[in-house]
């Protein structure tokens, strides 16, 4: 798998995705709940973003998957890049000066 | 993959890993068996982790994400990216004719949906036939056969002859009935379904209990030593909060007392086939349950029969091991087995598979018909389509693409409307599975018929949807991808609509449908008609107001003697409640769906033919049968109240048999001898129905009830008014005399008639709605046909008009066109319909395969259909301004 460099800048969808795994949503179906994301959008981009090198993903132990009696899922974590690359990207948004919106009160002072 | 599946898995999970199948070979096979586990893990956490299970359509929204994400594996290791760009293509070409996308696939999804659903009901009486056990593609049900009848049931001596043979081709055979139970549990007497078994049933089906145990061959010990029953997981969740310490506990059973030694697996409804049970008793406690000593009466058939097949015996050998069997009882009893054979039929003709299924062929092909219309109407909207896309592909062809390459452009268009029709029938199919029971009539019988999405379900909708997409796509495609280069690349009105070829193609599509959809309507009409004779035809009996109903005097509690003294008193009662005019007893009322009981008889002074049978349908009944149901006796008397105790036995025959046994027809003082010695035949009762409405004139036998007790009759009343009003003072007579006795299977007499015409009533119901579709199918593709075509010659109509025809002629110039292609699909269509109706003559009442008046009415609606398709472009074409037709390019 070739791992490209991570992009300067990530989408907001990605954003959002990496942002929900560090939440500690690991699962695909519990990130698009997080981000309202539909399936066919968060699929492709958590390949993606792995084949990235951002995230890594994990079998979950098959022995415990069988006991249970369902498949194995697939679960994701960041990797440092990751990290790195969601902080940058959080830091970007955070600039974003809070602005007056007609009909409704600044965050600041809900 | 077994062990990746839920313990009950949901519908929605089934199609949702359907859709992981459907876009697997999409995703590069490297990265496939992880991408299929990983879908697999999310789904099942989604459909086992939402509290109180997940949604439906949250569950499906979410499956439908494979497909982008397959094809987002395969677009990063494109091989070949013409696959792809067809694909997107093909997208986004769809995508741009919203209207005539949602057309088409809402077409073909009613086509898919309608033939997936019917499936999933035979396949729930063919393919699983006896629901809840393991291998029940290897169980075969053992009747006897005589002449022209099969289906006919054992005795017990029969069933112990069969299975102490030992036959090395079977496992094991089992045997039970059918059986209404009076239960006691609490306060209230509760009718329940039961089946009266030989022990060794649960051990031949494979089936073990889910709480204690299940029956076993002890049981079957002795007559009456083991008063014990199995209860259905059904009742133990219904009726005992699934109370643990059920197994020990004991019930009254008919009057006595039964222990509970088990509960049976969920989902287990006993052996019969779309008839659900609730208790399982020993075949030794039958004397205990249901009248009369049945085990040691060698000439009474009352129970079904089935064995499971030794692995690795085919049902030939077996068929030969039976045979064996039915000589050895021919050479020791033959007087009753001279001519009978042994046969093997599948599980599901004991059952309710037996009555729905014949109707649920016919309406399978009634659907595939519907498909194949859909399909040609798709067909023809593509050809249109193709037309209109001319330039676009001659544009191609001139810069270099080859045809296989243009052909595989418009199939792969075709495939997506498919898959997305395929998806959209599954949906449709998951709602109207379920369907079945909902549109039968109250039953007399427990009926539990269900279609569930299983994979052989599934299987059945993408082979369907495939077929669809090749005969939808292929011919379209083909035709489409020849166009004539020059022409089309100037961009000419009249050569835009595409050569000859194709013109014709649509009109042969047209014509095809309006053929198809006169077949549907003819058939429709037949079993309308056959609806409209059945209730017409005379039952036999004239009483119209008034009602019946079930009673069961519990076995063992009334003998020979007390019985018949209960049953006076019963009916002076009865018959002393304000607005009933007369009551009378019988075990069996005319026209239950399910057929009444025979006996073999002897008749005096006739000498039987060889292979002759001589078995006649019979009721016991009481005093006043005959006038209560309002049947004129034709000659001598009826049964009266002195035909009783030890007075000598006296019979009631009809006409029919009067006329097949004496040759003059005057049986009246001559007699019959039917297993209680001889009779005299005391009078002849007029003709009536008995088994089925559209049955021809059968011997019928009536028995005096008060000279052979039966504790399990019917009370019959006939009333002056609303039989409802009257019910309710009956039914407090009734207890005011025993408040154990429980009054089931309440129906008026107007119900009872019309569950008598079920099957009829079924298939009308359900080829007419069938029926109308295919017409406005057809109706729409004739529309389609002939909006194009008046478009196509819009200069030549500019032209006709600058000449000086007024507007009616070029109405009629179009009229004529649509008109002149439905009569040609009505001519093609008469002549299939005449073809095909003979397939369903067995099942019509009262008119012929080949009926002038349903033909001639079929086809004034298809025409009055075509009229309005046609009359509606034929009018836009001839109120057009003659200028702007001559501009018109």
């Amino acid at each position: 798998m070739d791992h490209r460099p991570a992009p300067r800048r990530l989408s907001f969808g990605a954003v959002a995705i990496l942002h929900a795994i560090a939440s500690g949503n690991a699962f695909g179906f519990d990130i698009m709940d997080a981000t309202g994301l539909t399936s066919g959008t968060v699929y492709p981009a958590l390949d993606r973003l792995e084949e990235q090198g951002l995230l890594r993903s994990k079998w979950e132990d098959p022995r415990v998957a069988r006991r249970e009696g369902r498949p194995p899922r697939r679960y994701f974590t960041l990797t440092g890049t990751g990290v790195a690359a969601l902080g940058d990207a959080l830091e970007r948004h955070k600039s974003l000066r809070p602005v007056d919106l007609p009909g409704r009160r600044r965050p600041s002072e809900a | 993959m077994s062990r990746d599946r839920p313990s009950v898995p949901s519908s929605a999970l089934w199609v949702a890993l359907a859709f992981v199948t459907l876009a697997a070979p999409l995703v590069p096979r490297a990265q496939r068996a992880r991408w299929r586990l990983q879908w697999r893990g999310d789904l099942w956490h989604q459909a086992t982790a939402a509290p109180g299970g997940p949604r439906t359509p949250d569950m499906l929204t979410r499956a439908l994400g494979v497909f982008p994400h397959a094809a987002a594996l395969r677009t990063r290791t494109w091989r070949n990216p013409m696959l792809l760009h067809d694909l997107r293509y093909a997208l986004r070409t769809l995508a741009r004719r919203p209207g005539f996308t949602a057309v088409a696939v809402l077409t073909l999804a009613l086509g898919v949906g309608a033939n997936t659903t019917v499936f999933s009901w035979i396949e729930a009486i063919a393919f699983d036939p006896v629901p809840a056990v393991e291998g029940d593609d290897r169980l075969v049900a053992l009747q006897f056969a005589q002449g022209s009848r099969d289906n006919l049931s054992f005795s017990y001596p029969n069933y112990v002859d069969v299975r102490d043979a030992r036959l090395p081709e079977f496992t094991g055979v089992a045997a039970y009935d059918l059986v209404a139970l009076n239960l006691r549990i609490g306060g209230e007497p509760e009718r329940v379904w039961g089946q009266i078994v030989t022990a060794n049933l649960f051990e031949v089906l494979g089936v073990r209990a889910a709480l204690g145990r299940t029956l076993q061959p002890e049981d079957d010990r002795a007559p009456g030593a083991s008063p014990v029953l199995v209860i259905s997981d059904a009742l133990w969740r219904g009726r005992f909060a699934t109370d643990p310490s059920i197994v020990g506990r004991s019930l009254a059973v008919n009057g006595h007392a039964f222990t509970v030694v088990g509960v049976a697996p969920r989902g287990f409804i006993g052996p019969m086939n779309g008839l659900a049970a609730d208790a399982w008793l020993p075949m030794m406690m039958q004397s205990t349950v249901v009248p009369g000593d049945r085990l040691n009466a060698r000439g009474s058939g009352w129970l079904q029969a089935f064995g499971r097949l030794a692995p690795g015996a085919t049902t030939r050998q077996a068929q030969a091991a039976v045979d064996v069997v039915a000589a050895r009882l021919a050479r020791d009893h033959p007087s009753l087995h001279e001519d009978r054979r042994l046969v093997l039929a599948p599980m599901w003709s004991d059952g309710a598979g037996g009555v729905f299924l014949p109707v649920l062929g016919v309406v399978m092909g009634v659907v595939a018909v519907v498909l194949l219309i859909a399909c040609a109407n798709v067909a023809g909207l593509l050809l249109a389509r193709a037309g209109g896309r001319q330039r676009e592909i001659a544009v191609r062809l001139a810069i270099g693409a080859s045809r296989a390459q243009l052909v595989r452009q418009l199939l792969t268009e075709s495939a997506v409307l498919a898959a997305a029709s395929g998806a959209a029938g599954l949906l449709l199919t998951i709602w109207t599975s379920r369907l079945l029971t909902a549109v039968l009539p109250p039953l007399p019988f427990p009926v539990r018929l269900e279609g569930t999405v299983n994979p052989r379900v599934l299987l059945f909708a993408l082979g369907a949807t495939l077929v669809t997409a090749l005969v939808f796509g292929l011919v379209p495609a083909l035709a489409a991808s020849r166009p004539s280069l020059a022409p089309s690349l100037k961009e000419t009105a009249g050569a835009a609509g595409g050569g000859r070829g194709r013109a014709w193609l649509r009109k042969g599509l047209v014509v095809a449908q309006v053929a198809l959809s006169l077949v549907l309507l003819v058939g429709a009409g037949l079993f309308l008609r056959t609806l409209q004779h059945a209730s017409r035809i005379d039952p036999g009996f004239d009483a119209r107001e008034g009602f019946f109903a079930r009673l069961d005097l519990q076995a063992g509690r009334y003998d020979g003697e007390s019985g018949p003294a209960f049953y006076r008193e019963l009916l002076e009662r009865v018959e002393g409640v304000n607005g009933v005019a007369r009551a009378t007893l019988g075990t069996f009322v005319p026209l239950t769906l399910g057929g009444g009981s025979d006996t073999s008889v002897r008749i005096e002074g006739y000498e039987r033919a060889e292979g002759e049978p001589m078995t006649i349908f019979y009721a016991m009944v009481a005093p006043g049968y005959f006038e209560t149901l309002g049947i004129p006796i034709a000659r001598g008397r009826g049964l009266e109240p002195r035909d009783a105790g030890d007075a000598p036995l006296a019979v009631v025959i009809n006409e029919t048999m009067a006329k097949r046994y004496w040759k003059d027809g005057d049986a009246v003082g001559r007699r019959i001898d039917y297993g209680s010695g001889w009779a005299t035949v005391a009078g002849i009762a007029k003709d009536g129905k008995y088994n089925a409405i559209n049955e021809p004139p059968v011997n019928y036998l009536y028995l005096p009830l008060y000279q052979v007790f039966r504790p399990d009759v019917a009370l019959m009343v006939r009333t002056t008014g609303d039989p409802g009003v009257v019910f309710p003072s009956v039914q407090q007579a009734v207890r005011a005399i025993n408040p154990d006795l429980a009054m089931f299977d309440v129906m008026t007499i107007e119900e009872h008639l019309r569950a008598s015409v079920l099957i009829p009533r079924l298939a009308a119901w359900l080829l007419g709605l069938f029926g109308t579709l295919a017409l406005a199918l057809a109706a729409l593709g004739l529309y389609g046909v002939i909006a194009y075509v008046a478009s196509q010659r819009t200069q030549e109509i500019g032209i006709r008009m600058a000449l000086g025809a007024d507007r009616s002629a070029i109405l009629r110039l179009i009229l004529r066109q649509g008109l002149g292609l439905a009569g040609l699909g009505v001519a093609v269509g008469l002549a299939l319909a005449v073809l095909v109706t003979p397939i369903v003559a067995s099942q019509l009442v009262g008119v012929g395969a080949a009926d002038m008046a349903t033909l001639t009415a079929a086809l004034v609606v298809l025409l009055l259909a075509a009229l309005v398709a046609t009359w509606v472009p034929a009018r836009r074409a001839a109120s057009m301004d003659p200028l702007r037709a001559l501009r018109y390019e």
